[in-house]
């Protein structure tokens, strides 16, 4: 495993170049924070299993194309966001509230998590979850892009697309509307 | 979209900024959804399958090219050779002769002087009649060469004016010297001031002799003409129009200089 201090790009860029180590240890960084922005995203583990595949895929594919100027985060992000775009383009049914809260609540919670002393906590994830799913599509993006990678305004909207102020209305409208769900 | 609810604006802009604690703590809390080791398995397979395919096409371009790299360094070297030895090569057939008129007792002064010609005139001379291996294959390549060089690539060979200008005695031309006798001693000397040699009258007559204008069948085209002028500029008219036809015999499709071409 490479250094932890390695920059994502210099990895990225040592893996074009043949090195399986700077892969695996760049793999590891970003695996997760990828597959929750894709299963928030898609809200249907088979799909995200699918999407997160065919994004390494495709990272894999255009990895000799990878220039440095490039954040890593968000270009793996932005390929993943393609993706999903395609995936709602072509038709697919997103999930509902209640599949995603199934979905959800088969994924592995902590140990120390038992029903008994964390119910309000229960609770509360459990409405930031619906809140969250019950989000217009691109609100949620930009919510979940802001929480899971840490992105700012700037590259929420160079990843999406748009506009900054848009992305900005978008985070005011998620912010607000998850407040309201949480204060119930 | 502006509430007008001015903890609202401040909260918005905490987490925007990353400061509002409680909602990345909430967030933190939910289920922290991750790929399987089925998933992760897959990825760093094609991670790896993606790599080891490019390394062999590389490999297999670089092998490839080997051969082809391989033959063009040799022709390059080849041709390098060519152009830097190819003037010595030409020079030393004509350059041996010298060795056995230089041995031998030197001719009364009233006829032709072959012996101080052959000196000084390396350059100009045909092959000697039993030269070293490598001196007898010359005038052979030497003539195809030269037919080569005067319909192609005149520019691939050394200027006439140049090689008559830089002659290259031979150094066992020099070192088969017995204690030179006089014309010896200044052939020597003309050989290493060249062109105090082109001036020298003895040469130009022996030049001049009809034996000579055959010579001169194995010179480049230019040296042969320049021989030719020579004996113009010395009034030997008729064995520089013999050594004329002669050369517009071997060179039907030269086009000789403007001196030359009206001369008959």
């Amino acid at each position: 495993m490479m250094d932890a201090a390695y920059p994502d790009e210099k990895l990225m860029q040592a893996y074009a170049r043949g090195d399986l180590r700077a892969f695996d240890t760049l793999y590891a960084r970003s695996r997760g924070m990828l597959y929750r922005y894709i299963l928030r995203s898609v809200a249907d583990r088979a799909v995200a299993d699918e999407l997160f595949q065919e994004t390494w895929s495709r990272l894999i594919a255009a990895r000799e194309r990878y220039r440095v100027e490039a954040k890593f985060t968000t270009w793996l992000l932005q390929i993943a966001h393609n993706l999903v775009v395609d995936h709602f383009r072509r038709g697919r049914p997103q999930a509902s509230v209640e599949e995603t809260e199934t979905v959800l609540r088969e994924l592995d919670a902590p140990e120390s998590e038992r029903p008994d002393h964390a119910l309000s906590d229960f609770e509360e994830r459990r409405r930031l979850q619906i809140a969250l799913d019950a989000l217009p599509a691109e609100q949620r993006e930009a919510f979940v892009l802001r929480m899971e990678s840490g992105l700012g305004l700037a590259e929420i909207a160079q990843l999406t697309g748009t506009g900054q102020e848009t992305v900005k209305s978008r985070l005011r409208y998620a912010f607000a509307k998850i407040r309201e769900r949480l204060a119930e | 979209m502006n509430t007008g609810n001015p903890k609202f604006e401040r909260d918005f802009e905490a987490f925007l900024d990353g400061g509002d604690t409680r909602m990345d703590e909430l967030y933190r809390k939910l289920p922290q959804a991750e790929p399987d080791a089925r998933l992760d398995s897959a990825v760093q397979a094609m991670a790896r399958r993606a790599v080891a395919a490019t390394i062999p096409i590389s490999a297999a371009r670089q092998r490839r090219w080997l051969p082809v790299l391989s033959a063009a360094a040799v022709v390059a070297l080849a041709v390098g050779f060519a152009f830097r030895l190819g003037p010595q090569l030409w020079q030393r057939p004509a350059s041996v002769p010298p060795i056995e008129p230089v041995a031998t007792p030197a001719p009364p002064a009233t006829g032709p002087t072959p012996a101080p010609t052959a000196l000084a005139k390396p350059a100009m001379e045909t092959p000697p009649p039993s030269p070293a291996p490598a001196a007898k294959a010359a005038p052979h390549d030497l003539q195809k060469v030269e037919n080569a060089a005067s319909r192609s690539a005149p520019r691939a060979f050394p200027a006439p004016a140049r090689t008559l200008r830089e002659p290259t005695p031979p150094p066992a031309a020099v070192e088969a010297k017995p204690a030179p006798p006089a014309p010896a001693a200044a052939t020597a000397m003309r050989a290493q001031q060249p062109v105090e040699m082109e001036s020298a009258a003895a040469p130009m007559q022996t030049l001049a002799a009809p034996a000579t204008a055959d010579r001169n069948v194995s010179l480049y085209p230019e040296h042969w003409l320049a021989n030719i002028r020579l004996l113009l500029r010395d009034n030997q008219r008729a064995a520089a129009l013999r050594s004329l036809d002669e050369f517009r015999k071997k060179y039907p499709d030269y086009v000789l200089p403007d001196d030359l071409r009206d001369l008959h």
